[in-house]
């Protein structure tokens, strides 16, 4: 994958990518971590809220909501 | 006395009755409380939602002729996590030291539930999995061999159904065989963290691999020693990343091959189709409209016709008993007048005014939430409590207001800032109770029409909206994202939803009718006694003046601080000593607006002692007495607009 990491924000509904980066905070890297949202982790988004709503991803994990500006610190490799 | 299991460390915090503990733990949603539920039948509420049980629930359960306590804590995915109910978790888990943990997985997404498994494995706790939701796998096609995940565990796995109890007494009964005995791993991860954790658990001196793994991820309090830091460093560079995201993948990646290696069929169950329509605002908006208009009308018509009944009921079977052995006790006197008041009057005002509403509200709430469905709401509303410094998850404590703010601010503790916590724990109070519910429908909703209540409830919306929108202006700090799995919709079970309502009104019976009886005597003996007068004098100036109510209704209203319904029994109450008969005469004693006036008062001003009582605990005295104050300012400074606003409507 040669592309460059982008946020996870960014990527539209049906979109397939792989976790790059977790943002920092430690507390929350361990709660992503305990649900298997993993750099190296594949992730597909299922959908996006309009008007800055949660986007819904699944991952090997299972399905998920994440809120956009959780998702804005998330990179992903689409 | 008992000697406690000899395989763990740190010293027992033992229970003043010493019984041996069980723990039950599990990731949310996987029917935890529903299994505690069945070894104790002690009213722990189970929730299709994330968060409902951060309050440790504690039981008791006879297991093979002896007694042992139970701790169902609140769900977690992993010891790692953070948040003061992960934080519960933990503590019960490490700390408490329990005798045997039970954890509950859900078959259906048995990779990910594995994680915690192997977890509380790795920090040398001795535990049984509860396979559950079994019958949900074997539906859905998949076959899990329990005989090989134990063999590979090395711990006991029993496939249970929890809603039918089938598998609960045996997982039971192994836990408490495993009290005791040490605990072995007998899983391994990669070659590289199986270094480190031998190597850490040499240093120590007493190979204890249990410590290793928590010195590993970090969770001893205070720096680590140089010997421990070394080997974390090396292993953080050996790996190339933090060494906690490292043991989660490891452990991860175990678990997934695990469940591989034991699970036949396909694993896809999930209901996301409904899922789609929920949270897609095009269907979702329409749906929650068509939910909210489902509560109300249930309250309108169901509330109504259960208080007209129960009313009727009262006046014809319990009233002329009553009033006839009080007459033949102590005679017609002032004393008897007064304390007809709480045994005749304020007991029909618990069954006709209170109980009907709250009844149906809960009712209707333990269907939405046995559906999964709030969880689907907390999503689609995520952007708008994002506006008011919060996220979707800060819809739980929120929806539970609508039931009893006290649960809901003990519940704050799933919000992660004390930001979040302050915000909410302020809107919380601003959330109309079933209480507060009970007088509006009572009140407007009886007297004026349903249209009036609606108004009512727009008013108090537009308030809560207003108030978050300004806290989250006024207080300064970050928001955190919503971070929350999504379950699959499940159709409700009636057993889960009459015995979940049924705690909650017994609790609610408890709590009011001895307030009520004593708020009633009270009132009763000011009324008889012709000092109700003197009482409501100081208090003229505001109630007349500014509300425009009549002065005694308004002393009700200073009543309603003990329970908000009281406000309403009360006002009944007083009407019916004043007129005569039954709660009809309400319109006889004030006027329709006068009645909204009131019922917009009562509904924003402070919730009630036992709510201030526990905002004093949740967030600290000062800001708790910030709140009510607040909160008394507002509605009394809206009900002065409301009077004069609904004078000048023709």
């Amino acid at each position: 994958m040669a592309t460059a990491p982008t946020r996870l924000s960014t990527l539209t509904a049906g979109t397939r990518g792989v976790i790059d980066a977790l943002p920092e905070e430690e507390d929350l890297r361990n709660d992503l971590a305990a649900l298997r949202l993993l750099p190296g982790e594949p992730i597909e988004v299922v959908q996006v809220l309009p008007l800055g709503g949660p986007l819904l991803v699944s991952t090997a994990g299972g399905l998920y909501a994440l809120g956009r500006a959780l998702a804005d610190r998330v990179r992903v490799l689409a | 006395m008992k000697v406690r299991a000899a395989c763990h460390g740190p010293a027992v915090v033992a229970a003043p009755d010493s019984l041996p503990t069980l723990v039950l733990a599990g990731n949310p949603n996987v029917g935890k409380s529903t299994v505690f539920n069945r070894l104790t039948g002690l009213n722990a509420l189970t929730t299709n939602y994330p968060g409902t049980t951060v309050e440790l629930a504690v039981g008791t359960a006879t297991i093979a002729g002896r007694t042992y306590r139970i701790i169902d804590v609140p769900g977690t995915y992993g010891l790692a996590a953070s948040g003061e109910d992960q934080r519960a978790a933990w503590e019960a888990l490490l700390r408490w030291r329990p005798d045997g943990v039970i954890v509950v997985v859900d078959a259906t997404n048995l990779s990910r539930n594995l994680y915690l498994v192997l977890q509380l494995i790795d920090l040398g706790l001795p535990i049984v999995v509860a396979l559950n939701l079994w019958d949900v796998a074997s539906r859905g096609g998949l076959r899990i061999d329990a005989a090989h995940l134990s063999a590979a565990l090395g711990v006991s796995v029993i496939p249970t159904v929890a809603t039918q109890g089938r598998g609960v007494t045996k997982a039971a009964h192994d836990a408490a065989l495993c009290a005791g005995r040490p605990v072995t791993r007998r899983h391994r991860y990669g070659a590289r963290l199986e270094a480190a954790v031998a190597e850490l658990a040499a240093r120590r001196g007493d190979h204890d691999t249990a410590a290793a793994f928590q010195a590993l991820e970090r969770r001893g309090a205070g720096p680590a020693p140089q010997a421990v830091a070394d080997v974390v460093s090396q292993l953080r560079a050996d790996a190339g990343e933090d060494v906690p995201l490292y043991v989660a993948r490891e452990r991860h990646r175990l678990a997934e091959r695990l469940a591989r290696q034991v699970t036949a069929g396909d694993a896809e169950l999930r209901g996301r189709r409904a899922w789609h329509l929920a949270t897609r605002p095009v269907t979702g908006l329409p749906l929650l409209a068509f939910v909210l208009a489902v509560v109300f009308v249930s309250l309108v018509w169901g509330g109504s016709l259960l208080a007209a009944a129960l009313d009727r009921a009262w006046g014809t079977y319990a009233s002329p008993p009553i009033r006839a052995l009080v007459a033949w006790l102590i005679g017609e006197g002032i004393l008897a007048r007064t304390l007809l008041w709480g045994a005749d009057a304020g007991l029909n005002a618990v069954l006709s005014i209170g109980l009907p509403y709250v009844v149906t509200f809960y009712l209707v709430l333990a269907v939405l939430e046995d559906t999964g469905y709030l969880n689907a709401a907390a999503v689609l509303l995520d952007r708008t409590l994002g506006r008011m410094g919060l996220n979707g998850r800060a819809a739980i404590p929120l929806v539970a207001g609508a039931g009893c703010n006290v649960p809901a601010i003990v519940g704050l503790r799933v919000l992660r800032t004390d930001r979040e916590r302050l915000i909410a724990g302020t809107l919380i109070t601003l959330v109309p109770c079933s209480a507060r519910t009970a007088v509006i429908f009572g009140a407007v909703a009886r007297f004026l029409g349903w249209p009036w209540a609606l108004a009512l409830y727009g008013v108090t919306t537009g308030v809560i909206l207003g108030a978050g929108w300004g806290l989250n202006r006024i207080i300064p700090g970050p928001r955190t994202g919503l971070l929350m799995e999504i379950f699959p919709f499940r159709a409700p079970s009636a057993r889960t939803v009459v015995r979940k309502t049924w705690y909650r009104v017994r609790e609610f019976a408890g709590v009011a009718v001895p307030i009520v009886l004593l708020g009633s005597v009270m009132l009763g003996a000011l009324y008889e006694t012709g000092w109700i007068r003197l009482a409501v004098r100081p208090l003229a100036p505001v109630l007349e003046g500014w509300l425009r109510l009549p002065a005694v209704a308004g002393l009700t209203l200073v009543f309603a601080v003990l329970r908000k319904e009281l406000a309403l029994q009360l006002l009944v109450a007083l009407a019916a000593a004043q007129f005569g008969g039954g709660a009809d005469n309400l319109l006889s004693f004030m006027t329709g607006r006068q009645i909204f006036t009131y019922a917009l008062v009562n509904t924003i001003y402070i919730p009630c002692v036992a709510t201030i009582a526990v905002l004093g605990r949740a967030l600290g005295w000062k800001r708790a007495m910030l709140i009510s104050g607040g909160t008394v300012t507002l509605a009394v400074t809206l009900g002065g607009l409301a009077a004069r606003l609904l004078t000048a409507l023709p």
